[in-house]
């Protein structure tokens, strides 16, 4: 449950009494700080915490400091949203911030990035403090932020290392190469193909990153480690054995490559020079080097028949660390 | 948060110390030479949710109705051992396990409590550990060209490698029950053959090539490992083999049971012999967490289901020969709370709970640990998560006092302690 907030939120007592509080530090069982919630479906009835060994009575103070009476009817999650969005709020801001910077960047200033904490400082607490401000002062604007990361010269700048910066992980000297996401890599294998997906009980061209809900069935996302959206920060996609084997023997890219409305199919009867050339920008988004033609055009002589070998030749695309990544 | 210190009660260090050097010595390098020999492989049958001790392996007929719930205690082919009604297969079979009635957890809630069972370390925020078919992949490696680690039907939280990488993560092998299984994208698609295949590999390794000096980003390598490995997996003939359920005879698949954990456990078999190291099979994610109704759900699926299984598996291995070779372990994160509750359920107990364990070298028809008269707390020889890892990597052939490096450098040994269980191999 905590995971779902900003900050991480630590359980102190068995059954969660749900310590949501950061100017009364916990100082042991005897002091259990005054300002709790609880966050359980039962707890939302339950108004009063009393103290297993003391004895001692605490009503709920939510974190203005506004104590509830028991007998107030107001809804509890109500005065936690009011909580959030609040300019006095320390952390949501720099929270939000941290959470977008590490979707463009790969890493957050804040690593683990709910992980905001004295003992864990940002790498950056100048430019995290700042991009909190901004986001404030724009109305809590996601769009702003965004557009202000992205266009930021840092976002713009390229995976390639320099010998300088080679072994940089955390100050954003380059862009860090990380693998594209489950539904990154499935839309842009369908892309690239020409062949959309196609899921059960959507609209056609519905895209993946575009699916309403986690329980849409697709095995390629769920083997590539689509998050069930319980949790923010579970996305872990690790390469796995069964990935290799969905590449290799699985149906989703042989399907869209061998597709008869695909994009290769369309490209039949054109000089394989030519055909080479669009399978390049279609997947890589750039023109093939003398040398790379040459190895794609030695590999579809190899071929039994030019068009499996440009078959081939697009599938090793699709498969290539160029393409699979994002850099 | 309240915890209840076992140890300090009665003196287990001093039991323990007794055990090394006396009658019920056995230490942990000849332990390890006994599982270096023999080259043992775990079958984990995982109740996921925490199935009620007093209602499986630990029952109180002679406690109040509210506590000891409606269950009858049956006798076994064991003079002496008792366990729960709805299990007669594995009645049949106790002289070939050993029922540990003496486990408790630190952690009471599931995610934590699989986690720390797992992994043997109490769940950190800032490391996560590797569970311990990850760590069996890493330091016994692949046999036959066959992954270390399957885990059935699927992986679930906790079933991962953690700080050690995605590369030993388990391999997933589906579910076995569904008509026609077969593991998905074993085989070639239809017009793709091998001579194909090796020109694709070709292209791709030089494509790769020039990538590859522009950054060494570190899951590359785990990501062309895990390549090498689909084509040795989908050409070995092993795998082939040991994944094939279909080929056993159809008696022996409705004795394991027409379910996901009966056929399950079939395939663990087959995938033991071809030469799997670590399989871990469950129903699902928490099945056994039954805070409603618990006496209908248990008797009338996750026992049934269960009883063929584990009870069918123990002969089988048995009757192969590969029992001595094979740690066969049943157990949940922990146990239920004796006191039945208004909605007729049980809810989480981690201060004592049940396990059962047979193979490789454990012997059968034994009960050790005992609980009080309620099945509250632990009187007798208390287990923890730790102590039982321990044990369960000494069998593997696997010393679990050895340290890794975490990522960033910090030393980390494979269990956070713990000791041999006393007289479990003895």
């Amino acid at each position: 449950m905590s995971r779902r907030f900003s900050v991480r939120l630590q359980c102190t007592e068995e059954n969660c009494v749900q310590i949501f509080c950061y100017d009364l530090p916990p100082k042991g069982l005897s002091t259990v700080p005054r300002a709790f919630l609880k966050f359980s479906s039962r707890a939302f009835v339950k108004r009063q915490f009393q103290h297993p060994d003391s004895k001692q009575v605490f009503l709920a103070k939510p974190l203005d400091g506004r104590e509830i009476a028991p007998d107030d009817t107001v809804d509890r999650r109500e005065l936690l949203a009011d909580w959030l969005t609040s300019p006095k709020n320390p952390f949501f801001a720099k929270a939000i911030a941290n959470r977008m910077w590490r979707n463009f960047m790969g890493r957050g200033m804040v690593e683990p990035v709910d992980d905001f904490r004295l003992t864990n400082p940002a790498t950056n607490e100048p430019l995290l403090e700042a991009l909190a401000k901004d986001f404030i002062a724009h109305g809590y604007d996601l769009h702003h932020l965004i557009r202000t990361i992205a266009a930021s010269r840092t976002y713009q700048l390229s995976g390639a290392p320099t010998k300088y910066n080679r072994s940089d992980k955390m100050a954003y000297s380059r862009h860090y190469t990380r693998r594209l996401t489950a539904e990154q890599l499935l839309d842009s294998i369908a892309q690239a193909t020409g062949v959309e997906e196609k899921f059960t009980s959507l609209y056609p061209g519905t895209r993946a990153a575009q699916l309403p809900e986690p329980e849409i069935e697709s095995y390629f996302l769920e083997v590539f480690d689509r998050p069930s959206r319980q949790l923010v920060c579970e996305r872990k996609q690790p390469p796995t054995l069964n990935q290799a084997l969905h590449l290799i023997g699985g149906d989703t890219i042989q399907k869209k490559v061998t597709d008869k409305r695909g994009a290769l199919a369309k490209m039949s009867g054109r000089p394989v020079d030519e055909v080479i050339e669009e399978l390049y920008l279609r997947t890589v988004s750039r023109y093939p080097d003398a040398e790379e033609r040459q190895i794609a055009k030695a590999a579809v002589a190899k071929a039994a028949e030019p068009k499996r070998g440009l078959e081939d030749v697009f599938w090793a695309l699709l498969n290539s660390k160029e393409f699979l990544y994002n850099h | 948060m309240k915890v209840t210190n076992h140890t300090s009660l009665f003196g287990r260090r001093d039991f323990i110390r007794i055990g090394s050097l006396g009658a019920l010595g056995i230490n942990l390098a000849a332990v390890l030479r006994a599982g270096g020999k023999k080259d043992v492989s775990c079958i984990v049958l995982w109740q996921s949710g925490g199935p009620a001790h007093q209602d499986t392996w630990d029952l109180k007929p002679d406690a109040p109705i509210e506590y000891r719930g409606e269950f009858k205690p049956i006798s076994t082919n064991v003079p002496g051992i008792q366990i729960c009604e709805h299990l007669p297969y594995t009645a049949k079979q106790a002289d070939k396990f050993t029922i540990l009635r003496s486990m408790h957890s630190r952690e009471n809630n599931h995610e934590r409590a699989i986690n720390y069972l797992l992994t043997g370390y109490l769940p950190l925020s800032t490391l996560e550990f590797p569970s311990m078919g990850s760590v069996i992949s890493k330091e016994l490696g692949p046999k036959n060209g066959l992954p270390p680690y399957v885990s059935i039907p699927n992986t679930f939280p906790s079933y991962g490698a953690g700080y050690l990488g995605g590369e030993y993560n388990p391999f997933i092998a589906g579910d076995p029950n569904v008509a026609g299984y077969k593991v998905r994208d074993l085989t070639l698609p239809a017009d793709v053959d091998w001579a194909r295949v090796g020109n694709r590999r070709w292209l791709l390794e030089k494509m790769d090539a020039k990538y590859r000096a522009l950054d060494a980003n570190a899951d590359f390598d785990a990501l062309d490992s895990f390549q090498q490995r689909a084509y040795d997996l989908m050409r070995s003939p092993a795998a082939k083999k040991a994944f094939d359920v279909d080929a056993e005879p159809q008696a022996l698949r409705e004795k394991y049971g027409r379910t996901p954990v009966g056929q399950g456990a079939l395939l663990a078999r087959r995938l033991v012999e071809g030469g799997v190291r670590f399989v871990t099979v469950a129903k699902g994610w928490l099945n056994y967490d039954t805070h409603g109704d618990n006496f209908n759900t248990m008797k009338k699926v996750l026992l049934p289901e269960f009883d063929r299984a584990f009870a069918t598996l123990l002969e089988d291995l048995h009757q192969r020969g590969m029992l001595d070779s094979t740690l066969v372990i049943a157990m949940g994160e922990f146990g239920r709370t004796p006191k039945v509750n208004n909605d007729a359920g049980r809810d989480h107990h981690n201060k004592a709970w049940s396990i059962a364990l047979a193979g490789a070298g454990i012997p059968g028809g034994r009960v050790l640990g005992a609980t009080d008269k309620t099945a509250t707390e632990v009187t007798d020889l208390p287990v923890q998560p730790e102590d039982l890892l321990h044990t369960i990597y000494a069998i593997l052939g696997v010393d679990s006092t050895r340290e890794y490096q975490t990522p960033i450098g910090r030393p980390s040994k494979i269990v956070n302690g713990g000791t041999l269980i006393p007289g479990l191999l003895a």
